[in-house]
């Protein structure tokens, strides 16, 4: 059986795909489906097994700790280098693309930092990456590799970090915007992070995805643990709207979104029912002519909603059902790439009066030359809901 | 549970019932007179020493600084209901007690982790406005409220809210493993530098030699922060009270101990930031 991607992205204009599944990095032709890249992670990821054995009994672990995947892909704006991060040794990647070499990736750096990565952004050949400490190391693309103890932060939430954005406001100024576990929204002045200028804060759980759309980056969307999503506008610290997604998707929940067992007693209690839980995993947006949709994935979901960016809102448009769970999507252009956690393991979507599923031949291709089987534990898939805080004991 | 947990459950009960009692109070109706209001006997509050600034605890704490509600805090009536003064790990609340009648017109804000410690210091006020109910100054003006500072304040105060922030005898976290711990970091001033305004001042005292190095250092090498020099600290009156007045402070004094002193002022924005 073939292993999932766990991560898709592609350039603005959707030539190429760009995947990554467990240790490897595959880029594809969207053209014609042929692979055109590829790199493995061959560091041994044997150090991060101590990791188990420290742990202390009882502790609630996050289930991703150990592991060599390639987490995070992205591309700088001048799409000639795909940043990425490596699991196994806590090192972000930096390629070089040349589309006219028989592999595309030539990876030209790899810098270590101290703690575990939860996200990355790039702006102007300057990378930041967030960890789950707390912190932000900028990482520019052209440096010398840095001795990982002399990385001193640029930014801190004493929190974990669960993504990053590098952002301009209308002026063009640089900012940076980060979001944590304890519901904060930061945004700081760029590269003098010190200056915050100010939080965005209504959310009531885990902040877990921001997105700034391509077609006003004077928004933010920004989703995680809560029922809703917010859209703000990041620069004037406005929350413009914030957009119901449980009712949306309450059909789709199953087990998996019920809170651990060992909480679920004093929860049936309390409340006098168990109460399923949503996490935001990914949101993106696309543009079909004059219309942008914003498009949000609930972790370990098959389903795909849609909303349309009309008069500074975002209205409900679809809701698109797979045949099992999405573990990740792209926009390629005006096509959508899903990755899907099943034996079908890729679909397109193209839009037509809405969005439709589109049964391709380069899917097919695709989908051949996924060169990862396994059988195993794909609970790695689906990282987002363990981050949930849980009232630790009083004392 | 043992005996004396027991006896002190019992203590902080009761107390939480004259809490509750004084709480919803209106300034028209009056305390019933047999509600005992004395001062609060620390004994009964007894808790760990430290607290994890990291774990997840049961914190109560308004979603964004326009939510907080300060009239229910503050009892007298005060112009926009603004702190402008916050004690960072307050304990048990020596310095607001001191500093209260010393800036009448400023709202004082304790901020203290541990729980039991938190509610000694609300029960000390309580009983303290109770006793001066009569006298020009009631200490309406100072409160505490539980809360960790390293992660919650922008949830709290907006930004330049604060025109002093008190750092008394923080807990050191010797080991370097746990610096990060530590309520004084490069990271965590540009917080502290959001919610204070140009010109507030950050003081900081401790007996750990160790601690103030790495609070100089820290603060020395941050953009928004400048020290202010002896001479400034020996004419400001929040420097003596905070020298005399914490209960950690006095603790040192009755061991003999060192107290190092460092004050920094917010210095402004830089032009091209916002
Ligand atoms: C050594 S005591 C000093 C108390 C008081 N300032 C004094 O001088 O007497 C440090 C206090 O800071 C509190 N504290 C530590 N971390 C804190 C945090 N993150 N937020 C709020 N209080 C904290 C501790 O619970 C403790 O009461």
């Amino acid at each position: 059986m073939k292993h999932p991607f766990q991560l898709l992205t592609s350039d603005k204009s959707g030539k190429y795909l760009f995947t990554s599944n467990q240790n490897v990095i595959q880029v594809f032709n969207f053209g014609d489906g042929n692979v055109i890249g590829e790199w493995k992670d061959e560091t041994e990821s044997g150090q991060l097994k101590t990791v188990k054995n420290d742990e202390k009994k009882g502790k609630a672990k996050f289930s991703q700790s150990i592991s060599n995947y390639i987490r995070y892909l992205i591309l700088d704006d001048s799409e000639n280098y795909l940043i990425a991060c490596a699991d196994s040794d806590k090192s972000i990647l930096i390629f070089k693309l040349d589309l006219n070499a028989s592999n595309c990736l030539n990876l030209i750096k790899r810098q270590q930092i101290p703690k575990r990565p939860s996200s990355l952004a790039v702006q102007d050949s300057i990378v930041v990456v967030a960890d789950k400490f707390g912190d932000v190391y900028s990482i520019p693309i052209d440096s010398e590799i840095s001795d990982m103890d002399k990385l001193e932060p640029i930014l801190g939430h004493v929190s974990m970090l669960l993504d990053v954005e590098l952002v301009k406001s209308k002026n063009e100024k640089p900012f940076i915007i980060t979001c944590d576990r304890d519901e904060h929204i930061r945004i700081s002045n760029f590269p003098k992070s010190y200056v915050i200028k100010g939080y965005l804060m209504n959310h009531k759980n885990f902040v877990s995805k921001l997105f700034v759309p391509h077609f006003d980056s004077s928004l933010l969307i920004s989703g995680g643990g809560d029922d809703y999503i917010c859209l703000w506008n990041w620069y004037n610290e406005n929350l413009m709207q914030k957009i119901d997604i449980r009712e949306l998707v309450e059909e789709y929940l199953d087990d998996f979104h019920l809170p651990p067992e060992r909480i679920r007693k004093e929860q049936e209690e309390e409340e006098g029912k168990l109460i399923k839980e949503t996490s935001i995993a990914q949101i993106s947006s696309v543009t079909i002519g004059e219309k942008s949709y914003v498009i949000i994935l609930i972790e370990h979901t098959p389903v795909l909603l849609f909303f349309e960016f009309v008069n500074n809102n975002l209205k409900y448009f679809q809701i698109l059902k797979f045949e099992d769970n999405i573990v990740n999507f792209a926009v390629t252009g005006d096509e959508i790439i899903v990755s899907l956690d099943s034996e079908t393991l890729v679909k397109a979507l193209k839009f037509d009066i809405e969005f439709k599923i589109d049964e391709n031949e380069i899917v097919s291709r695709i989908i051949d030359q996924i060169s990862i089987n396994t059988d195993s534990n794909f609970q790695q898939l689906y990282p987002i809901s363990s981050l949930r805080k849980r009232k630790e004991n009083e004392f | 549970m043992s005996n004396n947990s027991n006896k002190r459950r019992l203590y902080r009960d009761a107390k939480e019932e004259t809490r509750k009692q004084v709480k919803i109070e209106t300034p028209d109706t009056e305390t019933p007179s047999d509600l005992e209001i004395s001062l609060p006997k620390k004994r009964f509050y007894r808790q760990r020493a430290h607290s994890n600034p990291f774990s997840d605890h049961a914190l109560n704490y308004p979603i964004n600084s326009d939510s907080m509600d300060w009239k229910q805090l503050y009892p007298q009536n005060y112009p926009n209901y603004q702190v402008e003064i916050a004690d960072i790990g307050c304990g048990y609340g020596g310095l607001m007690i001191q500093l209260g009648p010393e800036f009448p017109n400023s709202l004082i804000l304790g901020m203290e982790i541990r729980q039991q410690v938190t509610q000694y210091v609300e029960d000390r006020i309580l009983a303290l406005r109770q006793m001066n109910k009569d006298k020009d100054y009631k200490y309406g003006n100072i409160q505490v409220l539980r809360g960790n500072s390293m992660k919650f304040l922008p949830n709290f105060f907006k930004r330049g809210q604060l025109s002093k922030m008190f750092f008394c005898f923080p807990d050191p976290h010797f080991k370097q493993r746990k610096h990060k711990a530590r309520i004084i970091t490069n990271t965590l001033l540009s917080e502290y530098a959001y919610i204070l305004k140009e010109g507030g001042v950050i003081y900081t005292i401790t007996d750990v030699e160790d601690l103030h190095l790495w609070m100089v250092k820290h603060l020395d090498s941050h953009p928004l922060f400048e020290r202010l020099s002896k001479e400034w600290e020996q004419q400001d009156k929040c420097v003596e009270i905070m020298y005399n007045s914490t209960e950690e402070g006095k603790k040192v004094e009755r061991n003999n101990g060192s107290k190092w002193i460092a004050c920094y002022k917010r210095l402004p924005n830089p032009d091209d930031t916002e």
